[in-house]
């Protein structure tokens, strides 16, 4: 049988970390693609950044080396900036437009 | 590196050309002078009189003895067989020109300092003329096809720009682009023959080249000929033969000194010396050969004809070229390089003296050109007046002047080698006879009789500055004397050697001999003496007619018959712009511009753009502007790229 999560997850804790990866990343892109504001596309995306690093730490431990974990603290730093400058933008947005509704801003249509 | 002497030889101009055209374009955009002429002058002189210095050092010092030397920069293409190096390479042949071009062009510069003194643009005139020297350099040093190339181009850029110096006159810029166009089509022969050679030898190396057909025992292949008359046709427009001549004479619409260094003594040879650096092909050739020599000879008779009623003094010198270059190819096709490279030279001397001294007598006429109105000048300016005559007796072939070596030789050669032919020493004798009635006409017309030109004008005559006068002697000089280094062996009994056919000789003669016919001394000094007397046959006709001018010169428009034809030059520019420039003209418009490049270009460029538009057009529905849609397509796209992944590899 093909395991659809690769030969290299073995045991137990590897399937539920996976598994808890997977279903936090989902859970971010569907909060990305079906919330209508602004904020909650945000924390979508946050959700799916914070998806990845789990799986970098859980990845790092498999391997015996620090370096995913290193990694996955500069995510940390650049999600927080994101966060920062995603918010900013989304306050700018909403003092000009009163509202944060995605479906305000077409402009991109082509 | 070896030799790198010889770098800076070719390199010196150049440095003088962009140290002058910096502060030219300067001067110009600033509209306030860095320096002037007078130190651009001295720029530019210093430049070639070092090189010219150099030169003799490298000639007479690090090569006596020694069959050549050489020196290469740098490689500049090399791709697979294709092998070409900057090579630069004196041998005698080079040598000769060498010495010929870096001398006169010092002399002709020196002259220049006063000949432009007072034009506004005077930085760009020496700046011009020093890339001139340093393109000339190129193409007669360089060993391989395609740097003797950009020399052969080089040239002919600086020729374009000189002849158009005075760029805002119309006619004059005109007479620069024709001179160009004409030379193209000479060039694309060159090219095609650098072709042919590659494709069938597979070096471009001259030497290289000159050795295949040495290896192959002068073996004629079909090529061959072929080759040899392609970079035959990249002569005839470089040396102003036929068919190509007509820019020439145009081409004196230049300054006075740029007529004298590019368009009678140096670049217009560069046909003539290139020939004689592909002898072994040329040698390989007969077919070739013989073009080569039968387009010498009615070059020489034709241009000569047309000089005998031209009543512009420059016209006059630049038909005499046209003819003398045909006398030099005359000796290449009957196999006397040699002797070809030997008219050159002296031919560069009194030629270069002739023009020097018409810009002379213009300069004192205040730019009137045409003889009609002069007469009578020799008493104002006599230095220009002797060098002018000494000159003249030098190409009407008196001897022992320089012309009278160089001519009877080509004469005898086409008489006797095996290669020429009788009828072409008969049309050869002719046109030398037309050659000295018509210079002596020039003489008589200009310096004798008494002054037929306005009172202001008389007025205003004087003789040139030292700068003018001072490289007219020094020509005037070479004119009597350069012929002695090259005195036939028979004239002298032996007691003289030949020094210029001892040196030059080896350099040509290596790749197969042209046999000469034997005949007895007997009728070798009697052509010699038919020569000369041919030379005082025109001095005593025109003199006869033109000494003495009571009567008035008739207006060349009541011309009938013949004097009519030759006025206006067998109607040749006519001809051409009838049935070559118009229809082709005619065709760019209507085939070329209207059909294929507005109809079909233009055509296919917007429809393919317009069509891409419409495609796009499609494409561009998918952006809706809502950000959710692309997250989604991201989405979708990883997730199959992913499932590929997982699936497929």
């Amino acid at each position: 049988m093909i395991n659809p999560l690769g030969d290299f997850i073995v045991g137990f804790g590897g399937i539920f970390t996976i598994s808890v990866v997977l279903i936090l990343f989902f859970i971010g892109v569907a909060t990305f693609i079906f919330r209508r504001t602004l904020l909650h596309m945000l924390m979508g995306v946050e959700l799916m950044l914070n998806a990845v690093n789990l799986s970098l730490i859980y990845f790092s431990r498999l391997h015996q080396n620090f370096d995913g974990q290193i990694l996955s603290l500069m995510i940390f730093v650049v999600a927080a900036c994101e966060v920062a400058v995603g918010i900013a933008i989304i306050v700018k947005l909403y003092k000009r437009t009163g509202t944060i509704g995605v479906e305000t801003y077409t402009e991109e249509r082509g | 590196m070896e030799n790198s002497l010889i770098l800076f030889i070719v390199l010196l101009p150049l440095v003088g050309a962009i140290l002058n055209g910096t502060v030219a374009a300067t001067n110009a955009f600033r509209k306030k002078e860095i320096w002037g002429e007078k130190i651009a002058g001295i720029i530019a002189f210093t430049a070639v009189g070092i090189s010219f210095l150099l030169s003799l050092y490298a000639v007479f010092v690090k090569m006596s003895g020694l069959e050549y030397i050489s020196c290469t920069p740098y490689e500049w293409i090399s791709i697979g067989e294709l092998k070409v190096s900057v090579t630069f390479l004196i041998d005698h042949l080079s040598a000769v020109m060498l010495l010929v071009v870096t001398g006169v062009s010092s002399v002709i510069h020196f002259y220049s300092i006063g000949y432009i003194h007072g034009d506004e643009s005077s930085v760009r005139y020496f700046s011009y003329l020093n890339l001139f020297v340093f393109a000339m350099l190129l193409l007669i040093l360089g060993d391989s096809m395609p740097v003797m190339f950009v020399g052969w181009e080089g040239v002919g850029l600086c020729s374009y720009l000189l002849i158009g110096f005075w760029y805002k006159d119309d006619e004059k810029a005109a007479a620069g682009k024709k001179a160009f166009i004409v030379n193209r089509i000479g060039d694309f022969g060159f090219l095609l023959g650098m072709f042919l050679i590659f494709a069938n030898v597979g070096t471009l190396t001259i030497s290289g080249v000159n050795e295949f057909f040495h290896a192959n025992n002068s073996m004629t292949f079909f090529w061959t000929n072929v080759a040899g008359i392609c970079l035959f046709i990249g002569a005839t427009g470089k040396s102003a033969q036929i068919p190509l001549y007509v820019w020439l004479p145009d081409a004196m619409a230049g300054p006075t000194p740029v007529s004298a260094l590019i368009h009678a003594a140096t670049m217009v040879t560069a046909g003539v010396y290139m020939v004689a650096r592909f002898h072994g092909l040329f040698l390989a050739a007969p077919i070739a050969m013989n073009v080569v020599l039968w387009v010498g000879a009615i070059t020489a008779l034709f241009s000569a004809s047309i000089a005998l009623y031209q009543n512009d003094i420059k016209k006059v010198l630049a038909y005499s070229t046209v003819s003398q270059l045909g006398f030099m190819f005359m000796a290449a096709g009957a196999g006397a390089f040699v002797i070809a490279i030997f008219h050159l030279m002296t031919h560069a001397f009194f030629k270069a003296c002739l023009f020097l001294g018409s810009g002379s007598v213009i300069h004192a006429m205040g730019g009137e050109q045409d003889i009609r109105y002069m007469g009578g000048l020799k008493q104002f300016m006599p230095a220009t007046f002797i060098t002018f005559l000494l000159a003249t007796i030098a190409i009407a072939g008196f001897p022992p002047l320089a012309g009278f070596f160089s001519k009877d030789e080509i004469l005898w050669n086409v008489f006797a080698s095996e290669h020429g032919s009788k009828i072409v020493w008969f049309i050869g004798a002719v046109a030398a006879l037309f050659t000295a009635f018509y210079m002596f006409r020039l003489v008589y017309l200009t310096f004798y009789g008494n002054f037929r030109g306005t009172r202001e004008q008389e007025h205003h005559l004087h003789e040139s500055p030292k700068t003018m006068t001072v490289p007219l002697m020094i020509l005037a000089a070479l004119s009597v004397v350069g012929g002695w280094i090259g005195i036939p062996k028979l004239l002298s009994f032996g007691a003289i050697p030949n020094f210029f056919h001892d040196f030059v000789g080896p350099a040509v003669e290596k790749f197969g001999h042209v046999h000469i016919a034997h005949y007895s001394h007997a009728v070798e000094y009697s052509l010699m003496a038919l020569s000369v007397a041919i030379a005082f046959a025109g001095w005593y006709i025109a003199r006869s007619m033109f000494r003495d001018l009571k009567h008035k010169l008739p207006d060349p428009d009541k011309y009938t018959g013949l004097p009519r034809l030759l006025w206006n030059k067998y109607f040749i520019d006519e001809i051409y712009i009838k049935y070559i420039v118009d229809p082709i003209k005619s065709l760019s418009t209507n085939v070329f511009l209207n059909i294929s490049d507005k109809k079909l270009i233009d055509g296919a460029a917007n429809g393919s753009a317009s069509g891409w538009n419409k495609v796009a057009g499609i494409f561009s529905k998918f952006q809706t502007g809502n950000i959710q849609a692309y997250g989604f397509y991201m989405i979708f796209g990883a997730a199959i790229a992913v499932l590929f992944v997982l699936f497929v590899f």
